[in-house]
């Protein structure tokens, strides 16, 4: 039941895996983008754009599917894609399409098909908005800065909207940069951008033809580091006999920021206090964690890392050594939680767990994620439902402790791109856990125990003695 | 009714010697537990570092592969063929225990099984020492010695958890052997000597140190033939031994044939012939008058001792054998080391031990193994001399090298196990204040026991005063005289019980503070008072392995090449298996050569990064500058003529870091990359060493123009290097370092150089 109420916004998790599922052929071009806004927010590390768009269907026959088009490299590291319709204030359907449409003069083209849960009439308009996430065409401009100078980053982004329809009035916009402006390109010089107090107008762009192609790069000073994760692993463990759920959790980290100029100098390092200052640099992160969580630990590939503090249900972690832009860093986190807070039964033996998809640091894109979840031995999976829509789910057994007969239930999802955003999002697993498994188990190790000791005792009154 | 108190009893003291089992176990593992809670469950130091890395390897790859392991990632480019260079006793062992566990169900992390692999042992070596002294004495002294052995800080030392050293599997079979050596020695049984050879073989197998095993029971067999205590029992478990265990240890790649080459073996070969002869001397002996077997003895002896000797001579020279390592002459000759082999020398475990030593690591068992060693003398059985044997060559070792405290320290405990549980066998014993509250007149049977045994032996200071307590006692029994008995008695024997509770307390106290620290992990405290550890080894390790190329070769003093190895994952070019001194000597000499002259050499060896350990900021004093001078006396031994250790030292003869150090000093590269930056943690200008309290300025250092700061840890510990890539334009790496300066600092003036003109090839 938790699953509908929790279910009603339908957020599509994009993959370049899941494509595949439309014919070849162009889409018919029977909409017009009356108009176009696209606002790019680059305050976080990836950019989130946002689009209103509001359409007309200038068919001759009603039409619910409207294809959104992005260019390949975006649409690769596109992360969580939500459609919407204001008006109606519900979310709708919209799935990625795999045909990637090759043009001569551009890169390739990708769609996403937008179904709308009613037909809309010829000649009538709609508004539709689109959210999405991504972590492409993001650099550091220069590449290398030396430390303490500000970090400057470059969007380079496509400018028009690339759109399969005509588009009769384009705006777009950057927001939540510091010092943006445009950097002249080699097909356009003309810098036509204008900067409204901390907004980079562009447009309004009239009667824009269908794949019009034509790129912008934004520069803007960000005084923060770009962190990804190139892996996550989350491991979670469910213990009936303990009562508790047991997070673990591996990453592998890199600052996507500038690099250093001259090679890392300690000395000025401290000189300038720059652990106490914000820079492109990451000193530490923050893991949101559960309430009321306890046993922490966090360590890496050589043992125990003693930095760092727990505030609440917040883990401030400072890594071995300051992450500059480039270096990379992994490390693993774990914490305690009580089963109960996670836990849902329906008294016959049958139990459903909500777990958050991430809890990691805000600000964070996340390139891979594996989330596995371990049952107890011999629980059963009825049910494994998302809030994301998960990509690939695999089902095997693990020995762990004491596991002397199939093994912990193992189950794993992997997801491509995320963002922290994706904290909100839950993963709700329905298995079935009997009494006479749980019981089982603790029999099983007392067998054993006995076993051993029966034939030590047994072995014991077997007489090696030569003399008589 | 008697029959059943007498069962009873016996199940008592079955149940109090299981439970008294049990505790010394569990104090044993316990007491070297501390490093775990007090940081982590972390490897400590070096070796344990590769014998670690070793594991893992052996854990994800097949035995034979482990065998024929060539391990490409560190002496580079020589490589090393380690599954034939090392003793896979240690490694097997953990790999059998992690795959037994994983088959119980119960898949701990290798690393947990390595890093309590030696307070495990430790329990076992209690219990094969309580078995040991069980043949010595009796199971009152076993259990003692079991008491000692658990906790002792000498063998503590190299078996805390983490310290995943060939030590901490070795001193546990060195036990076992020599306690089935005993067994078979006293019974003949070829079963025990089948054992011992056979844990002797485990021995070699783990540990280089089995030497010792092979000369120390020829040595017993030799000296009991030589006080005409030979026996067919003697032959029978010698022989078994001797057989069995050779072949077996051949089976071990890096042993090989040593032990029918090398002389280190040559004393039991020896022996086993000698064994022979005596046998078939003792037959003929048996069959012929006296008078003709002296003269066949003498003959034979004469002759025996001239093939022999010459024929080793001969071998030797020849050059069949192999002859005497390095490591043997320096036990001898405490500077042969320093002289002909620096390397040994600068080993700090190779350096001989200081007399404050051995009570630190055996606290009053030091005074009381004389005393034990003496009152064996007094007995004098066949198993009895050979504690004495092993005590007088141990001692003499464990003076030579700090590290071969640890062969003493079971023999020590032995020893003094040995001597107290005599002294607890009188005063403790207070059976008849009992007998004589209860039964006046009737004496109780040890008494008559104690003072006949008192009597028969040799007079001795203790046994004087047992027999006359004991015949004070059983002469009159006046109630004077019973009082006075109890209260000396219970005052020695409450001496005795201070000294054993002092003893407890000491060997806590040194194992928490001295041989509790991983030294990889430094303990230190936070501004406010709350602990906190210093981390900057793993730190850089860790820099190492997430942000340089995987192929990355690392140059650092062979200290950290296992570390390195274990830690960053790095390829290392010299590492703590020193055995290319020549390969050594060349980081040894880039160390200490001008920083034009060590990059090309460097560069020639492919390295990319240069690590070196500073201590200056923090004021750890074994940082890499207080051991430059083996760097360059090792170097110096192979170029005596670029590298002169004369002149690393001031003016004035010292060895100093100040502006009165010598230029040649100022200019190495080790100072360089030492100081780099240095003094801009002060006021720019100079820049004060805690270690070496002294000042070093801006101008002692120079400039660094061939290498580039690639990483420096939290507390300046580790400092890292990356060799500046050659210049495009093919200019020297000075000259450019030079010229950008003089840009940045905006010098306009040009310099227009004459072009060198001769002709490149």
């Amino acid at each position: 039941m938790i699953f509908f109420q929790l279910i009603a916004t339908v957020i599509l998790l994009l993959s370049p895996l899941s494509c595949g599922l439309l014919s070849s052929a162009t889409p018919k071009a029977n909409w017009e983008n009356v108009e176009f806004k696209r606002i790019v927010n680059v305050l976080k590390s990836y950019p989130h754009e946002s689009l209103e768009l509001v359409i007309k269907n200038i068919g001759s026959t009603p039409e619910s599917h409207y294809y959104f088009t992005l260019p390949e490299k975006v649409f690769k590291k596109a992360s969580i894609f939500s459609a919407s319709l204001p008006d109606h204030n519900i979310y709708v359907d919209s799935s990625p399409d795999a045909e990637s449409t090759v043009r001569e003069d551009s890169e390739d083209i990708r769609y996403i098909l937008v179904q709308f849960p009613f037909e809309v009439a010829p000649d009538q308009e709609i508004r539709l908005n689109i959210n999405f996430m991504h972590n492409a065409g993001l650099k550091p401009y220069p590449e290398h800065i030396q430390l303490g100078t500000p970090q400057n980053l470059l969007l380079n982004t496509n400018k028009l909207p690339h759109s399969l329809y005509r588009t009769l009035k384009y705006n777009l916009e950057f927001v939540g940069g510091q010092g943006l402006s445009e950097v002249p390109t080699f097909q356009d010089s003309s810098s036509d951008g204008q900067l409204d107090g901390e907004v980079l107008k562009f447009g309004p762009i009239l009667n824009i033809e269908p794949f019009t192609q034509s790129n912008v790069s934004v520069t803007y000073v960000r005084e923060a580091p770009s962190v990804r994760v190139i892996n996550l692993n989350r491991n979670i463990w469910i213990s009936h006999w303990a009562n508790t759920i047991q997070f673990d959790e591996y990453y592998e980290v890199t600052n996507d920021a500038a690099k250093l100029k001259d090679g890392f100098s300690r000395a000025e390092f401290m000189k300038g206090q720059y652990a106490l200052k914000p820079g492109s640099y990451l000193i530490g992160f923050e893991m949101m964690l559960p309430e009321e969580s306890t046993d922490h630990y966090y360590t890496d590939l050589v043992g125990m890392v003693s930095t760092y503090k727990i505030i609440s249900n917040h883990m401030f972690l400072k890594p071995r050594y300051p992450l500059f832009g480039g270096w990379f860093y992994n490390f693993t986190i774990g914490w305690t939680n009580e089963l109960s807070q996670f836990l849902h039964t329906d008294g016959a033996e049958q139990y459903i767990a909500s777990i958050p998809i991430l809890n990691g640091p805000l600000d964070t894109f996340y390139d891979h994620a594996n989330i596995s979840i371990y049952l107890p031995e011999g629980a059963e999976i009825l049910d494994l439902k998302s809030t994301l829509p998960i990509s690939n789910v695999n089902g095997s057994t693990e020995h762990s402790f004491f596991d002397l007969s199939s093994g912990h239930v193992k189950v794993t999802v992997e997801i491509n791109n995320l963002v922290d955003n994706a904290q909100k999002a839950q993963l709700f697993i329905k298995y079935k856990y009997s009494k006479y498994m749980m019981y089982r188990k603790p029999i099983n190790i007392a067998a054993y125990i006995f076993v051993a000791l029966m034939s030590f005792f047994f072995l014991k009154q077997i007489n090696f003695r030569i003399d008589p | 009714m008697k029959a059943e108190v007498h069962t009873a009893l016996c199940w008592a003291r079955v149940l109090f010697k299981t439970i008294i089992i049990i505790s010394i176990f569990g104090a044993a593992i316990s007491s070297r537990l501390f490093s775990v809670i007090r940081f982590e469950s972390i490897i400590h130091e070096f070796d344990p570092w590769f014998n670690f890395r070793a594991t893992k390897y052996l854990v994800s790859h097949s035995f034979y592969e482990f065998l024929n392991w060539f391990d490409d990632r560190t002496w580079y480019p020589l490589g090393r063929v380690t599954g034939g260079t090392l003793y896979p006793g240690l490694m097997t062992t953990s790999a059998v225990i992690w795959h037994g566990l994983r088959n119980i169900g119960l898949p701990v992390d290798i690393r947990n099984v390595c890093v309590l692999f030696a307070p495990a042992f430790a329990g076992f070596t209690a219990l094969a020492t309580y078995e040991f002294t069980r043949e010595i004495k009796d199971a009152n002294a076993g259990l003692l010695a079991a008491g000692f052995m658990a906790i002792v800080p000498g063998y503590i030392s190299r078996s805390v958890a983490g310290s995943y050293d060939n030590e901490a599997i070795a001193i546990t079979l060195l036990m076992l052997t020599f306690m089935f050596w005993i067994k078979a020695m006293k019974t003949g049984s070829i079963l025990h000597s089948t054992f011992a050879a056979l844990f002797y073989f485990y021995m070699v197998s783990a540990w280089g140190g089995y030497v010792f095993i092979t000369n120390l029971i020829p040595l017993h067999v030799f000296i009991l033939i030589l006080m005409g205590r030979y026996h067919s029992r003697l032959y029978s478990a010698y022989t078994t031994w001797y057989t069995i265990g050779t072949i077996a240890s051949m089976q071990i790649p890096f042993v090989g044939f040593l032990p029918i080459r090398s002389n280190d073996h040559m004393a039991a070969l020896g022996v086993f012939g000698l064994v022979q002869l005596v046998g078939l001397g003792n037959y003929i002996k048996g069959n012929v008058s006296s008078k003709r077997f002296k003269v066949v003895l003498i003959l034979s002896l004469v002759v025996i001792i001239v093939v022999g000797v010459s024929g080793l001579f001969a071998i030797t020279f020849l050059g069949y054998i192999a002859p005497w390592t390095g490591r043997f002459y320096s036990l001898w000759d405490t500077n042969y080391a320093k002289i002909h082999i620096p390397i040994i020398a600068s080993v700090s475990e190779h350096q001989p031990t200081a007399w404050p030593a051995f009570f630190f690591d055996n606290q009053f068992l030091i005074w009381l193994f004389p005393a034990g060693v003496f009152l064996l003398f007094l007995d004098l059985k066949d198993e009895h001399v050979f504690v004495i044997t092993y005590s007088v060559l141990c001692s003499y070792f464990a003076g030579v090298m700090v590290r071969l405290m640890l062969t003493l320290t079971p023999i020590i405990c032995v020893s003094a196990a040995y001597a107290l549980s005599k002294l607890f066998d009188v005063y403790l014993d207070f059976s008849e204040l009992w007998s004589t509250t209860g039964a006046a007149d009737v004496l109780t049977p040890s008494d008559p026991q104690a003072a006949g045994t008192a009597e028969k032996r040799p007079p001795s200071k203790i046994s004087a005063n047992v027999s006359a307590a004991a015949t004070s006692s059983s002469s009159s029994s006046s109630s004077r005289n019973g009082f006075l008995m109890v209260i000396t008695k219970l005052l020695v024997s409450g001496t005795f019980l201070f000294y054993l509770w002092l003893f407890v307390y000491h060997c806590t106290w040194v194992t928490s503070t001295a041989y509790s620290s991983p030294s990889v992990v430094l303990p230190s405290r936070n501004p406010d008072g709350s602990p906190a550890v210093i981390d900057d080894f793993r730190e850089a390790y860790y820099w190492l392995r997430m942000n340089t190329d995987e192929d990355a070769k690392i140059a650092s003093w062979w200290d950290y090449g296992y570390q390195i190895g274990g830690m960053a994952d790095r390829t290392t070019l010299v590492d703590n298996n020193t055995w290319n001194n020549t390969h050594i000597a060349i980081v040894g000499k880039a160390m200490a050569t001008s920083q034009d002259k060590a990059y090309h050499l460097l560069r020639a060896h492919d390295v990319d990064y240069v690590l070196v350990i500073f201590g200056g900021v923090l004021g750890f004093s074994g940082d890499d500058l207080n051991k430059f001078l083996w760097m360059v006396r090792i170097s110096e031994g192979i170029w005596p003529d670029e590298i002169k250790e004369r002149e690393y030292f001031s003016a004035a003869g010292d060895y100093r870091m100040d502006a009165s150090a010598s230029s040649t000093m100022k200019n190495s590269l080790m100072y360089k990359l030492s100081y780099y930056r240095f003094p801009e943690l002060f006021d720019g200008q100079q820049g004060f060493d805690r270690v070496r309290s002294q000042t070093i300025t801006v101008d002692d250092i120079g400039t660094l123009d061939y290498f580039e700061e690639a990483f420096t840890s939290e507390n300046w510990m580790v400092r890292i290097f990356k060799l500046k890539s050659p210049d495009h334009l093919g200019r020297n790496l000075h000259d450019v370092a030079k010229l950008n300066m003089e840009q940045s600092l905006g010098v306009k003036k040009r310099l227009v150089k004459k072009p060198v003109l001769d002709l490149r090839v």
